[in-house]
């Protein structure tokens, strides 16, 4: 609803019922003369519309007006009041004592008891009706409403709502009252004594004498630090006879590193402490424990309270941060995490939709843990009860959705600073040293390329000569191969499996057995016995299969080219339209491993051996085998390599269709080839055994060995091919020459190379035209140069006209965007949010290589350390458009679109492309599936993501330089030609001018990156010669930086990887629409950002999320509820009940205090004392109320059954945590290391999403050091009431469930602690009767009586003998030691506290 | 409530000796009244008060309830509506041809052209209700099915559309209807809880929250039993002789009385003392009630015990256990299905086929369908339909549409549930989608309908059964719902 809508609603109101002025005197005067011949002043009539109306309107029109009128009232108008219902007029003006009205309210009528189901209205409220009625009940409203009229909250406007729910106690002022007399001074002198007791005596109850010293030992230390008291603790606290005695054991607990684990796990219900987004697959939270140690730190260090909530919700914006020296923390960004542990689905169809649920449980856990409110019932619609509007949510929305959620950095930001300057300083010196080798380099480019095209020109001859000799060796060959290869072919060895086709490659592509003769295709060939494959596109394809094949062996012998190669099939069985096949394939899923391949992998698995190591030309052997049963099966050299599987079913190949390829994995279009050699192929139509396989590998080939071919050559044959050899042999002497050529030489082999292919490459035109002279240089430069300029015109054109401007991140607009991170800081300017031109670059810490290359102009995380990460986000914007894409670079990093606050990315639907590559290029994120939703654009490290993996500390970076919209499937063209460069000036002449013109390009490239002005042109053209190690990039050729790198380096592993948790990036804040009744389909208008209106209405002031002002209003002493909730939450945990019982509601729907005196004398006092948390836990249990015994009176039963007066102490159940810590502490099993990375589930249940199975005794360690996972909850825990992480849960249940008792009695944890403690037990000797004491002492805080002595005596005989143990062996018998042990922890008094 | 209370203690016969044998202890175990044994009733409930008859108690209904216990099949993953109880002739008219109408964005939206069902409906009974061939044992018994064919739901999402279905909230965190069920009326027997899932299947997406107690009591929680495991329920099975174990809890029972008395009577205290005979009997109860070898051999083959592959047999013995859970008392029993055959790792969403439809849908409809039958026609033959409900349903349906060539993807906008038992209106098939089976359009029905009309049947008012939790009265159908009554008998 607007503003202004809301103006003329309540304008309507007024009209129809509260006519304002003069006229509304007049009319009221006319009114209430004639009925009571009485004036009705003004005043009371502002009284009956301020005060009196919207308590009616909001408490009773729902059922005693126009639409319903329970029991016959109506009290939508002044003469239904009067008239009454069916137990008579409901109002006697002027007496409030006899009006039903009154006694309805104050709850005193046992049949109508109103409002009814609501609790009772507010003391101050049911005040202004006595006063109302006693005063004559004035009141305007003279005619009966119709039915059909407004709802009836439309009546009064929300401000008259408003502020009479204001009126409710918790939302006054705390007003710290004087401690109130008592009869019974001599008591307790201790304020809050005074207070208890001036109540008890009010109901004529006394206190209870002071507990046993046993009880109160055991007492306190369950309630500071969640364990029993050690023996030794009991025990000097026995000894200690000094008044103080009890004062000392309260100030060591408080002081003890246990108090601080306890009072954690108390706040972590209240923000549903969990470490898992639950829903469907339970993703991590990673890093959530820091906050958990966070807490463990606060609470053991007293941070003030004010201080902590701040922390909790501005923790990332406070001025002056909490650092943590010894750790190296900034503590106050570690108390964001709780905005985090929400939970959200997997892949929301409507993103918006799990926005809203997260932010509401947001909003309710910010408002129940800090305000004892619950804003997030006014989602829909005004609150029910409170004072707190549908506005008010929104106002909060806003804030909490423009909080990014993201991982942050929590290190003291000193310590991300480390070595920055001076790594500043060495990057200068390395850019100047870098600055005058290059220089010094490029004066000579243009020598260096004629010299290198001399080397082409030498090398071409080499190769083509060899090329020539083999071509003619074979020839010389052939002849005596081809008689051979019959001669052989007849007799295939009769002890090995017959093939259904053999290929050997002798002459041809024949098969030798049957007539599967094979066809070559694009450049395969038959030479020197073997089938040669180039890897480029060669293949063979045979005819079809003579039978039906279904079962098989593929068999081949090969010689791979090389190891890195991908994907190529050396023997393939495949239908005709390459829709399913079967085939040995190399280097395909993962380098180097042999698979084997078929359609869509469906039967394909990794076989798991080794890695093919065989040197490039070795001969090997390689069989795999399809049984019936489904098994594949790979032989490598005649013996099974990996594991034999099973998957999918075996593939069958019909006659006449299906065919054998040799050399690709199927022949679909584009599928990559096989380099290398087959010596031989076979295919057999059954499975092979084992020792078949072997047998043929021993057997070899059937094709001509060296020998035998040698034997059967005319002398002039052989001689021929002597010398051929001979010529071929001088020519690898030279080959190997240039291979052994320097590094230099190599790169520039290798940039050549490129540049024949890529016409992009500044060398392009070098290796097109430096063969060339005259008007043939002439023309093909003119080709060249003409190509470029029409093209990137267009190109320009097309980009201009195909996409829409997104940002340009490598100017001014990139500081509309917001960079996050330890790497703030780490650009260069010392910001790294900042663009930088181009030319800059990042120093390599390890290797050769001074830097990779050059950067382009952008945005850049990295520039003095790749350690440090980073999260650089765009404003908020509506996706309009199928597709977005950027031209950015990166590693272990990731360009994403964040739906609607998503955290949750880079899988599933939403939006994201992977950065891993140092080089710029433009990217296309699809993105037609989120048109209409409202989303920012991030880059993000791998270990800042919100859903990075669980370990942290890899390197990473990312570059960004533009960001455009598009509705088509292809990105921008590359506008940035390293090429173009050359271009500028007339047309070079001949090659020697070509040279020149790359030496000029060159040396002013260089020039101008000395001078801080490179132009884009000029950074890709340079940046091309330093990439390649053209111009020296590399430390062998710059012996001049070692020192200074080896500095760099050594500075830069000093810097520490990032610690991070997970927590919110502020970015430019936006105002949430208002959801018309909560649909997200029904946005109203905006509600600007702020506090709640009863508190403040004024709108932040700031473009931020807002959540600083919010700190601010939370934590503050002005603040009536922020102090109240928390001392009544110190109060529920010490004395197991709060003053206000409904510990997370001070609302209508909360509980009144008990105390409320008493109450706001704790939060004044709490206040006053600094927000010391410890200081009011002290203080409290310094009372005498706290140290008396919890054995409830006669009186105390009849009068106070629930104990609201606290005449004695409470008994109450230990909750999960220290049930679980207990028993470890007896059992002497504990470990009490603290903080760290928690202990996984130990979980038995199926369960999904469980994550992995956790020790059964949980690592020994405390219970707040186990896991919080949303779906795999621990199950002992979870009997004993441990809450579910999903909202504030500031009270927990106490339930009484059989599951209780079996875990007691069953569970393998409580048993095998048992058996712990009585290992250690007997090994300790000790007598039967030392022994049971020294275990009722362990367990239960105190030594046995003679009864319970008997009774143990008892059992451990039947025990004895239910184990046939003889009497003098009991002691040494663990077994019946374990199950008295048990029984110690079966025991009610175990786990309740008195 | 109507108890036939002979009845219950007759199928409670075998507890009887346990009874003498508990009460024979000496040794102060057994100190407290063995209310609980009486297997539960008002008048015991009305004499000791809920608290004293410890945290199974019944709870009386709001009114005459029709059924006493609810069987829920739930299809995990989101079982196709209209290849199974909404047949549309339109999808095999215009198969192959585009969606005519615009389609909304689904979970992988590569949306395909229309997909004719791979199956043929036949119509069934006096009723002449239209059950796909994919359910030949479930097409005999049409005539006891009540098809709701315009169910709706708000999530699209497997996790969200569980905890939705079961919960009426789209989170994890609140009461699953069972919960529910076991908050509003307790347990008619002692020694089990109100709501039992039986987990052979696994959890589904979302985990085990989906049969969480949300914010209700703990004691409302579902107990899982699974009879494939060695310990169908965590910690049921004693680790130590009977004779044993009864010692320790006569030296525990002593030491408690003891205490008790030093803390004059604390009544939680007295409550949790109770506690262990509870438990102590639950460890007899659940191998007990998990022991199928006192069932026929006849019995068993109906259900589809018997059957070669593993998952239907497992299925069926969920079928079977359920009915021995009904005649033990138990509220609320969820099953749970098992993966299929061909895709052991698919635990969870077992009927989510967004590709080869024919292939798994085939392959869980064979899982299910003779052992949802078997229990339909033994609960008849046993006097139990009339008091037990069944209700039939996944976490949303299927698109009309192919997703790629041939699956189906999530349609949360109309999908078909149905009841049977006690109460309802079989034959009957209520409500409608499109003429594609893509939108429900006629009588439109929601997930807080649907437990509107269970909680009806139970007897129970689905407005006035709340729990007041952070400042707000909370009810399993929000706060909508309308009881659908179209489909009561």
């Amino acid at each position: 609803m607007t503003h202004s809508s809301l103006l003329v609603i309540r304008r309507t109101t007024r009209s129809a019922f509260a006519p304002t002025g003069a006229a509304w005197i007049a009319l009221g005067l006319l009114i209430f003369s004639a009925r009571t011949a009485l004036p009705a002043p003004p005043d009371r009539l502002d009284f009956f519309e301020q005060r009196i109306r919207p308590s009616l309107v909001n408490e009773c029109y729902e059922c005693h007006g126009a639409k319903k009128q329970k029991g016959g009232l109506r009290v939508d108008y002044r003469d239904g009041l009067l008239k009454g219902g069916d137990s008579g007029p409901a109002l006697v003006p002027g007496d409030a004592k006899k009006s039903l009205f009154i006694q309805s309210i104050r709850h005193e009528a046992s049949d109508s008891k109103m409002p009814k189901d609501r609790p009772q209205l507010a003391d101050s409220v049911i005040a202004d009706f006595v006063t109302w009625i006693n005063q004559g009940a004035v009141d305007p409203r003279d005619q009966a409403p119709e039915a059909s009229a407004a709802t009836p909250t439309d009546n009064v406007g929300w401000e008259t709502t408003l502020k009479a729910r204001k009126d409710w106690w918790s939302f006054q002022p705390v007003r710290k009252a004087s401690v109130p007399k008592v009869k019974d001074a001599a008591w307790s002198e201790h304020p809050v004594d005074r207070f208890l007791l001036a109540k008890m005596e009010e109901r004529g109850l006394r206190p209870s004498p002071a507990a046993g010293r046993e009880s109160l030992l055991r007492r306190v230390t369950f309630v500071l630090t969640g364990l029993p008291p050690t023996v030794d603790e009991i025990e000097d606290f026995r000894r200690d006879v000094s008044p103080d005695a009890y004062e000392k054991r309260v100030d060591r607990l408080l002081a003890s590193p246990r108090f601080g684990e306890r009072w954690a796990r108390h706040w972590m219900d209240l923000v549903r402490y969990c470490e898992s987004h639950g829903s469907q697959g339970d993703p991590e939270l990673p890093m959530a424990w820091r906050y958990r140690d966070y807490l463990i730190r606060a609470f053991n260090s007293d941070v003030p309270y004010d201080q902590f909530v701040r922390e909790h919700i501005a923790g990332d914006l406070l001025t002056d941060p909490r650092l943590n020296v010894s750790e190296g923390l900034n503590e106050s960004m570690l108390g964001l995490a709780h905005l985090r542990m929400v939970e959200f689905g997997y892949v929301p169809v409507d993103a918006l939709d799990d926005q809203v649920k997260v932010v509401d449980n947001q909003i309710d856990v910010f408002s129940k843990a800090f305000l004892g409110l619950t804003v997030s019932c006014a989602r829909c619609h005004d609150h029910k009860f409170d004072p707190i509007s549908q506005k008010d949510f929104y106002a909060l929305y806003g804030v909490f959705a423009s909080s990014r959620p993201g991982q942050v950095v929590v290190d003291d930001p000193a310590l991300q600073r480390t070595n920055r300057s001076e790594l500043a300083g060495l990057k200068t010196e390395i850019r100047k040293g870098l600055g005058d080798a290059w220089s010094a380099a490029a004066v000579k480019l243009g020598t260096e390329l004629l010299e290198q095209a001399a080397r082409d020109a030498e090398k071409e001859r080499v190769t083509a000569g060899m090329h020539r000799l083999s071509k003619e060796i074979a020839e010389v060959e052939f002849r005596a191969r081809a008689e051979l290869a019959r001669q052989r072919g007849a007799t295939f060895p009769t002890h090995l499996p017959a093939p259904l086709a053999r290929w050997s490659f002798e002459e041809d592509l024949r098969d030798a057995v049957g007539a599967m003769h094979g066809r070559a295709e694009g450049g395969a060939l038959v030479r020197g016995g073997r089938l040669i494959l180039d890897g480029t596109n060669a293949w063979v394809v045979t005819e079809p299969l003579p039978a039906d094949l279904r079962e098989k062996t593929l068999e081949v012998w090969v010689a791979l080219a090389v190891l890195d190669q991908k994907g190529g099939g050396a023997l393939t069985v495949q239908t005709p339209d390459s829709e399913n096949f079967d085939s040995i394939v190399f280097g395909e899923r993962e380098p180097a491993r042999w698979i084997a391949g078929s359609d869509f992998f469906r039967r394909t698995q990794d076989f798991g051996g080794p890695v093919e190591t065989a040197k490039p030309g070795e001969l090997i052997h390689l069989a795999v085998v399809y049984g019936t049963d489904n098994s594949i099966t790979l032989y490598r050299n005649g013996t099974r390599h990996g594991k034999s599987y099973q998957q999918g079913t075996l593939q069958p190949f019909a006659a006449g269709s299906a065919r054998v390829v040799l050399g690709k994995r199927h022949l679909a279009p584009g599928v990559t080839a096989l380099a290398g050699e087959i010596e031989e192929a076979r295919l057999y139509s059954r499975a092979l055994t084992a020792e078949e396989v072997s047998a043929s590998f021993e057997a070899g080939t059937i094709s001509v060995d060296a020998v035998t071919l040698a034997r059967s050559l005319t002398p002039a044959e052989l001689e021929k091919r002597s010398d051929l050899q001979r010529e071929l042999e001088q020519l690898r002497v030279a080959q190997a020459r240039q291979l052994d050529s320097t590094k230099t030489m190599e790169a520039w082999d290798a940039a050549l190379a490129d540049a024949a292919k890529n016409n992009a490459s500044p060398l392009h035109p070098w290796v097109k035209l430096s063969g060339l002279t005259g008007t043939a240089f002439q023309e093909g430069w003119d080709q060249l140069a003409s190509f470029w300029k029409t093209e990137l015109p267009l190109r320009r054109e097309s980009n201009r006209t195909n996409f829409t401007h997104g940002w340009d991140l490598r100017g001014a607009e990139a500081g509309r965007w917001f960079m996050a991170g330890a790497a703030s800081g780490n650009g260069a300017g010392g910001d790294a949010g900042a663009p930088v031109p181009a030319g800059d670059f990042c120093v390599e810490v390890k290797g050769d290589r001074v830097l990779r290359g050059l950067y382009p102009a952008g945005v850049f995380n990295h520039a003095l350390t790749r350690k440090q990460s980073g999260v650089f986000t765009s404003p908020r914007f509506k996706v309009e458009t199928d597709s977005i894409s950027v031209r950015a670079l990166g590693e272990r990093s990731m360009a994403r679109l964040v739906v609607e606050n998503y955290a949750i990315g880079g899988g599933g639907l939403y939006p994201a492309v992977n950065l891993n590559a140092d080089e710029m290029k433009w990217l296309r994120l699809d993105t037609a599936y989120r048109k209409g939703a409202h989303a920012y654009f991030e880059f993000v490290t791998a270990d800042d993501s919100p859903n990075s993996g669980s370990a942290e500390g890899g390197r990473a970076f990312f570059g960004a330089a533009e960001v455009v919209f598009h509705h088509g499937s292809q990105p921008p063209k590359e506008r940035l030609v390293p090429a173009a460069v050359l271009l500028a000036g007339d047309a070079p002449g001949s090659v020697e001018e070509l040279a020149e013109r790359y030496r000029h390009g060159l040396t002013a490239a260089v020039q101008h990156w000395r001078e801080g002005r490179l132009s884009d042109e000029e950074w890709a053209f340079l940046d091309y010669f330093v990439r390649r190690d053209l111009l020296p990039a590399s430390l062998p050729r710059l012996p001049q930086l070692k020192g200074s790198v080896a500095t760099y380096r050594r500075l830069e592993a000093d810097i520490p990887v990032p610690r991070r948790a997970p927590g919110v990036h502020e970015a430019a804040a936006f105002n949430q629409p208002l959801f018309v009744r909560g649909q997200i389909t029904q946005p109203g208008d905006a509600v600007p950002r702020r506090f709640l209106e009863m508190f403040d209405d004024r709108p932040f002031r700031t473009s931020l999320s807002g959540r600083l002002e919010l700190a601010d209003n939370v934590a503050s002493p002005a603040n009536p509820l922020t102090a109240r909730v928390m001392v009544n939450r110190l109060w529920h945990h010490l004395f197991g009940r709060g003053l206000v019982g409904t510990v997370d509601n001070f609302g209508r729907l909360g509980q009144k205090p008990t105390h409320p005196e008493l109450l706001d004398h704790l939060a004044s006092r709490f206040i006053e004392q600094g927000w010391s948390l410890k200081e009011t836990i002290r203080f409290l249990l310094m009372s005498r109320a706290f140290q008396q015994t919890a054995l409830a009176s006669v009186d105390a039963r009849r009068i106070d059954p629930s104990n609201e007066l606290l005449s004695h102490a409470p008994v109450r159940r230990l909750e999960a945590e220290a049930i679980r810590d207990a028993v470890l502490a007896v059992s002497g099993q504990m470990d009490l290391k603290m903080y760290g990375p928690g202990v996984n589930v130990y979980h038995v249940a199926k369960t999904e999403g469980g994550g992995p199975k956790g020790p059964l005794d949980g690592d020994r360690r405390r219970s707040v050091y186990q896991r919080v996972r949303r779906n795999a909850a621990n199950p002992f825990l979870e009997a004993f009431d441990a809450p579910k992480p999903m909202s504030t849960r500031g009270k927990r249940d106490a339930t009484n469930v059989p599951a209780q008792s079996l875990a007691l009695l069953n569970d393998p944890f409580v048993i095998d602690q048992s058996a712990k403690w009585a290992k250690a037990l007997v090994a300790e000797g000790r007598s039967q009767d030392e022994r049971i004491g020294g275990m009722f002492v362990k367990a239960l805080g105190r030594a046995a009586t003679a009864e319970d002595l008997a009774s143990a005596r008892e059992f451990l005989g039947e025990l004895a003998a239910e184990h046939t143990i003889p009497p003098g062996e009991v002691e040494k018998s663990e077994r019946v030691w374990q199950d008295f042990a048990q029984s110690l922890f079966c025991l009610k008094e175990f786990i309740y506290v008195d | 409530m109507s108890i036939d209370r002979p009845r219950l203690q007759r199928r409670h016969a075998g507890m009887i000796s346990r009874r003498d044998m508990l009460a024979r202890f000496s040794t102060g175990f057994g100190l407290v009244a063995l209310s609980g044994l009486v297997a539960g009733g008002k008048a015991l409930a009305a004499a000791a008060g809920p608290e004293k008859l410890g945290p199974f108690a019944p709870r009386p209904p709001h009114f005459q309830p029709k059924v006493k216990s609810v069987i829920f099949c739930f299809m995990s993953g989101g079982v196709s509506h209209v290849d199974t109880f909404d047949p549309k002739p339109r999808l095999k008219r215009d198969h192959g041809k585009p969606m005519p109408v615009p389609v909304r964005p689904t979970m992988f939206n590569q949306n395909g052209n229309i997909m004719a069902s791979p199956w043929e409906f036949r119509n069934h009974g006096r009723s002449g209700l239209p059950v796909s061939e994919l359910f030949p044992h479930l097409g005999s018994c049409a005539d006891d099915l009540a098809v709701i064919r315009s169910m709706t739901s708000v999530a699209n999402e497997h996790a969200q559309g569980n905890y939705f279905m079961h919960t009426g909230f789209s989170l994890a965190g609140y009461p699953s209807a069972g919960a529910w069920t076991s908050y509003g009326l307790g347990s008619e027997n002692q020694n089990l809880p109100g709501f039992v899932v039986l987990a052979s299947g696994g959890a589904p997406l979302g985990g085990v929250n989906i049969f969480g107690n949300g914010f209700l009591p703990a004691v409302h929680q579902a107990s899982f039993i699974d009879p494939t495991q060695k310990e169908p329920l965590a910690n049921i099975t004693p680790r130590e002789a009977d004779g044993l174990q009864r010692k320790r809890l006569g030296f525990i029972g002593r030491l408690d009385q003891r205490h008790l008395a030093r803390l004059h009577g604390d009544e939680q205290v007295e409550s949790a003392i109770q506690n262990y005979e509870i438990a102590y009997r639950m460890q007899s109860a659940v191998p007990d009630l998990v022991d199928l070898r006192g069932e026929s051999k006849a019995t068993k083959e109906l259900y589809g015990l018997d059957s070669p592959v593993r998952e239907k047999a497992e299925y069926a013995r969920q079928c079977l256990l359920a009915r021995r859970l009904v005649e033990r008392g138990v509220r609320f029993i969820e099953l749970t299905c098992l993966p299929r055959p061909s895709d052991p790792g698919q635990i969870g969403n077992p009927w989510d086929q967004h590709g080869v439809l024919k292939a798994g849908h085939s392959e869980m409809a064979f899982q299910v369908d003779q052992p949802i039958a078997g229990l339909i026609k033994d609960l008849k033959a046993r006097g139990l339909f009339d008091e037990t409900l069944i209700v039939w349903a996944g976490e949303f349906g299927r698109t009309p549409f192919a997703q790629s060539t041939d699956g189906r993807d999530h349609n949360p906008f109309g999908f078909s549930v149905w009841l049977a038992g006690g109460g309802i209106k079989g034959g009957t098939a209520h409500g409608a989608t499109d003429e594609l089976g893509y939108y429900a359009v006629q009588d439109v029905c929601t997930v807080y309908d649907l437990w509107a009309t269970v909680q009806h049947l139970l007897g129970l008012d689905h407005e006035k059964l709340t729990y007041r939790f952070g400042g707000r009265d909370f009810r399993l159908s929000d706060v909508h719902g309308q009881v659908v009554k179209a489909i009561l008998a």
